[in-house]
């Protein structure tokens, strides 16, 4: 290791500059990439059969409205349906290419931007307070399980964490509402009181304020024993797994012999090398942040991005849920490289390996 | 007919002077709510004392409080039917009244109506409404497409031989009196406008700056205004300030609460009207109830909890939950059943005009219905799809409507599998040695049964069996809304379960879902081309019986009075009695609302249908809460 080190002492920066040079390459392959995904995702929401108008008059007509042929025709028109996809295609991406314009929403009448941003605080909120919640406690109990391994705590973590991971969501969130209601008289459904949505109505209250508010955090307690649990026991899970085999390591029994304390092997050895499958998952995090659980979204009421995503998709609210899509591929992408530059920053295996490649 | 109508007009003049003269003498009263505005007195902002609106009611009610109501999807109607304002509106017992409008008179052979307005009626903002606010609404709104909808079919005449339509058109008298001018008579005009044109007018003082139009906005004007207020383009903002016009918020209007901030918001909130315009017995200016809160649901279970937990004062129940309700001891709820206009809980169309020739030969045999009618375990249907709620029935029309007869609902309804088989074979179908049947030509028969929602699943199972036994071939499949429609305009569908089965308040005024004049009616759709235009590629061209029985809706549509209207939709209700153009299999199920134990002036019978405005009959000025 120590002779590749040297080996690169040319370079006048011998870190930074691979590492930039990296960053910058991955930056630039982002454009293709962002234009295949548009291109498959556009296709994709045009696979079914129908397009959203098929979905707006199926809901006209079920309200007993009468809809007259011209009056689709008129409406084909106006949602620039008429057209083939490609044309529309390439409207929506070069609206986005050059006037930031994401185009309008169907189903909402409006630009998608506001629609997307007006549950994007709430969305991010949810999911980081579920997500933390996931990771706080789940890699502690993962330390805990493996150290202890066939412990008494061991077992019941694991049974907590298989039975967490194999209910359904969406049932244990119906079985929390249903439980509130017979518990304390009034269903915990949504994560606002009426109170709380009057006040916010009224803009006597901000959504900031919202998350401050004791009432909000009654009910944020279903949606993070629902959603943080199921994140939670995945962490536990893996977390046991990887630090059980670095505690099998050679290094922690030299470490041992050499008299180093049971806690620095453990906090400043063996956990850093576990957390690499943990900080790789972390690619896929700043995606699932954006949308939020969908399912345990719909059921528990949650205003946030999932639902909206998953109506916009079920009506073929195209440039809604296109734009949704995207956002959520392009967070992938930058989630992937920043896991990367964090792995690199966090292994130091991995950071050279790299470089002896190059 | 004059005289009776003007015998009617002087009845209903007489019968509206008692409460008017009483209210002149009261003071009028305002809720509290309003105190503190800064609002003009409440005498000023009502209609002069002879026109204002005295709401006749069960009980006179208090002031206050908030009513909330659960909206699940995106439908505009949720909150736009129970506060629906028309100009005539329908009483529970179908028959019509003014109700934006004071009155109305109409000449012997009905071509002319004049229509009276209330004087010093205002709307939301307090800016009178005019006559002149119907004719903007008709002549700039709906006739040059601004509310992007075709001109209701209300407004439209045609001579005896149901040829030369013609649009009617206005003629403004004063502020407050405008007439109708129809070519060719009308006898329906009123309770047509009531179900398809609901409302008559629009503000013209707030809209004149936003719409497109020679006296209007400039093109390019209304692009530039419709890129600010947040619309894809001007028909989008046309089609939302003028016709989806109750969810936009500060749009005034007529309505006893008007919205407050996003409709798609968790809890839309809608506030008083401070000036609404009908008043109780007492003087009292309507509505009681202060606000109505529409809170959003995005699944049926989190709609059950809020009816159980009180959150909701008014739901509509699926009758698989009654029981739930009914189990559940705290739920201070009250069950009220409305009946419905349906012809059938469960039913079955045959698309008669399906593309393949073998299928489509067969489907017109009215034998090869009356089979499959027969060829159906009812009872089996009645206890396992309806919880035993319903009785084994034939689609036809529920009792009291026109029509009905004991006769019909038990029409084909026997269930005998032999007769079925016999009945088959006169169709000319071969049994197989597989025991299935077969054409003639040697090609199976297969039924493909499509239904669109999963709650008809177990139906679909349930026939699937009976026709196995006859001795069918048969398929089930679920799909998607939207795929249903899209199979539907291509003529892709077979036998379809429980979509758009017939369903109307009366036959002569609403028979869309029933006969074939547009490519509307699951059983004809491809018909209904040929009728439009028999040179179309996608039309099918009728069987005898069904080319009669839209020569008899022709004649019904151009009938001159009231009486033979209904005389000629006898007609067409016997071709439906023989013609069993719907296949029902148990009797129509009531609509079930819980509504909080404290609600008041909640009607206990009603007719639940869209005609009516569903909720909307309910008359929601004159709800509501007493004290606990």
């Amino acid at each position: 290791m120590e002779a590749s080190a040297t080996k690169a002492e040319p370079r006048r920066n011998p870190f930074s500059s691979p590492m930039a040079r990296f960053i910058y390459k991955r930056v630039l392959t982002f454009i293709p990439i962002m234009l295949i995904m548009s291109l498959l995702i556009f296709i994709i929401i045009q696979l079914p059969p129908g397009d959203y108008l098929t979905t707006y008059i199926a809901g006209l007509k079920a309200e007993g409205q009468v809809v007259e042929e011209a009056e689709i025709a008129m409406l084909k028109e106006q949602f620039g349906l008429d057209q083939p996809w490609y044309v529309q295609y390439f409207k929506w991406i070069w609206n986005i290419i050059t006037d930031f314009n994401f185009g309008y929403s169907f189903d909402f009448g409006r630009p998608v931007w506001p629609v997307i941003a007006e549950v994007l605080p709430m969305t991010i909120a949810v999911s980081l307070i579920t997500m933390l919640f996931g990771y706080l406690v789940g890699i502690p109990l993962g330390i805990y399980s493996a150290v202890r391994q066939y412990s008494l705590g061991d077992y019941v973590l694991t049974f907590i964490g298989f039975l967490g991971m194999a209910m359904p969501n969406f049932l244990f969130a119906i079985l929390l509402m249903y439980g509130t209601y017979i518990w304390t008289g009034t269903a915990f459904i949504g994560l606002y009181t009426e109170e709380i949505l009057l006040a916010v109505n009224s803009g006597a209250m901000q959504w900031y304020h919202v998350l401050v508010h004791p009432d909000f955090w009654a009910r944020m307690t279903i949606p993070i024993l629902v959603m943080g649990t199921d994140g939670l026991c995945g962490t536990l899970r893996s977390m046991r797994a990887q630090m059980l085999d670095e505690l099998g390591c050679q290094y922690v029994l030299a470490a041992r012999a050499k008299g180093v304390s049971e806690a620095r092997i453990i906090y400043k050895y063996c956990l850093r090398a576990a957390l690499n499958p943990t900080v790789s998952g972390l690619s896929g995090m700043l995606s699932k942040i954006f949308n939020g659980s969908t399912i345990s979204a719909i059921v528990l009421n949650l205003q946030i991005m999932g639902p909206r995503l998953y109506d916009a998709l079920k009506a073929q609210d195209m440039y809604l849920a296109g734009t949704i899509l995207l956002v959520m591929g392009f967070l992938i992408v930058l989630g992937t490289l920043l896991s990367d530059i964090v792995l690199a920053w966090l292994d130091p295996r991995i950071r050279f390996e790299g470089r002896s490649a190059d | 007919m004059k005289r009776i109508l003007s015998l009617a007009l002087a009845l209903l003049m007489l019968v509206g002077m008692i409460p008017m003269a009483s209210a002149e003498t009261a003071a009028y009263t305002q809720s509290p709510y309003l105190d503190g505005k800064e609002l003009p007195a409440v005498a000023d902002r009502l209609p002069i004392a002879s026109d204002v609106m005295v709401e006749e009611m069960k009980e006179i009610g208090q002031y206050g409080g908030a009513l909330t109501l659960l909206q699940g999807g995106s439908s505009k109607w949720g909150p736009g039917k129970p506060t629906e304002e028309a100009l005539f509106r329908f009483n529970t017992d179908g028959t019509i009244e003014p109700n934006v409008a004071k009155g109305y008179d109409v000449n012997e052979d009905a071509t002319v109506y004049t229509i009276y307005l209330r004087e010093g009626m205002k709307w939301s903002d307090g800016v009178p409404f005019t006559s002149e606010d119907c004719r903007f609404f008709y002549e700039d709104l709906l006739i040059p497409g601004v509310t992007t909808k075709s001109v209701w079919e209300a407004m439209y005449s045609s001579d005896a031989n149901g040829e030369d339509k013609t649009m009617a058109t206005l003629e403004i008298v004063d502020d407050y009196t405008f007439k109708v001018v129809f070519k060719y008579p009308k006898p329906n005009f009123l309770k047509e406008l009531a179900i398809n044109g609901k409302w008559f007018f629009a503000p013209k003082h707030w809209l004149q700056d936003k719409i497109p139009g020679e006296n209007y906005l400039s093109q390019e004007e209304a692009d530039k205004l419709a890129a600010e207020l947040g619309y894809s383009d001007v028909k989008s903002m046309g089609n939302s300030l003028t016709y989806y016009y109750w969810i936009v918020p500060g749009r005034p209007t007529l309505r006893a609460w008007t919205i407050q901030g996003d409709f798609e918001a968790e809890l839309c909130t809608w506030v008083r009207n401070p000036y609404y315009w009908k008043v109780d017995a007492e003087g009292k200016q309507l509505p009681y109830i202060d606000e109505l809160h529409f809170r959003r649901y995005s699944d049926a279970e989190q709609a059950l909890l809020w009816t159980l937990d009180g959150t909701a004062d008014i739901s509509s129940v699926a009758l698989a939950d009654v029981e739930t309700i009914l189990n559940d001891a705290t739920a201070a709820v009250e069950l009220i059943e409305w009946s419905s206009v349906d012809w059938a809980s469960n039913s079955i169309q045959l698309n008669q005009a399906i593309k393949d020739e073998d299928l489509r030969a067969l489907f017109q045999n009215v034998k090869f219905r009356q089979a499959l009618s027969i060829a159906v375990n009812r009872e089996q249907i009645v206890e396992l799809v309806d919880n035993g709620y319903t009785e084994a029935a034939q689609s036809a029309p529920a009792a009291g409507a026109q029509g009905y007869s004991e006769e019909w609902t038990k029409a084909y309804t026997q269930y005998d599998v032999a007769a079925a088989q016999a009945l088959l074979e006169e169709c000319g179908l071969v049994k197989g040695d597989d025991g299935f049947y077969y054409f003639a030509n040697g090609k199976k028969v297969v039924l493909n049964l499509q239904y669109q929602d999963e709650t008809h699943a177990s139906l679909a199972e349930l026939l699937k069996n009976d026709f196995t036994i006859l001795g069918l071939e048969t398929t089930t499949r679920m799909y998607d809304r939207s795929i249903m429609e899209e199979m539907r305009s291509a003529n892709n569908h077979e036998v379809v379960i429980n979509y758009e089965s017939f369903s109307t308040v009366s036959l002569s005024l609403r028979p869309d879902y029933f006969v074939p004049f547009r490519d509307y009616c699951i059983w004809g759709t491809a018909f209904g081309l040929w009728y439009k235009n028999p040179a179309n590629e996608a039309a099918v061209e009728p069987p005898a019986d069904v080319k009669a029985m839209l020569e008899t809706y022709d004649k019904m549509m151009a009938a001159t009075t009231v009486e033979k209207r209904d005389e000629i939709a006898g007609e067409l209700l016997a071709m439906f009695k023989d013609g069993l153009y719907e296949i029902g299999f148990s009797s129509a199920l009531p609509a079930v609302y819980a509504i909080d134990a404290n609600l008041r002036n909640f009607p206990d019978v009603a007719v639940d249908c869209d005609e009516f405005r569903n909720l909307g009959i309910a008359n929601f000025a004159q709800l509501w809460l007493a004290a606990e």
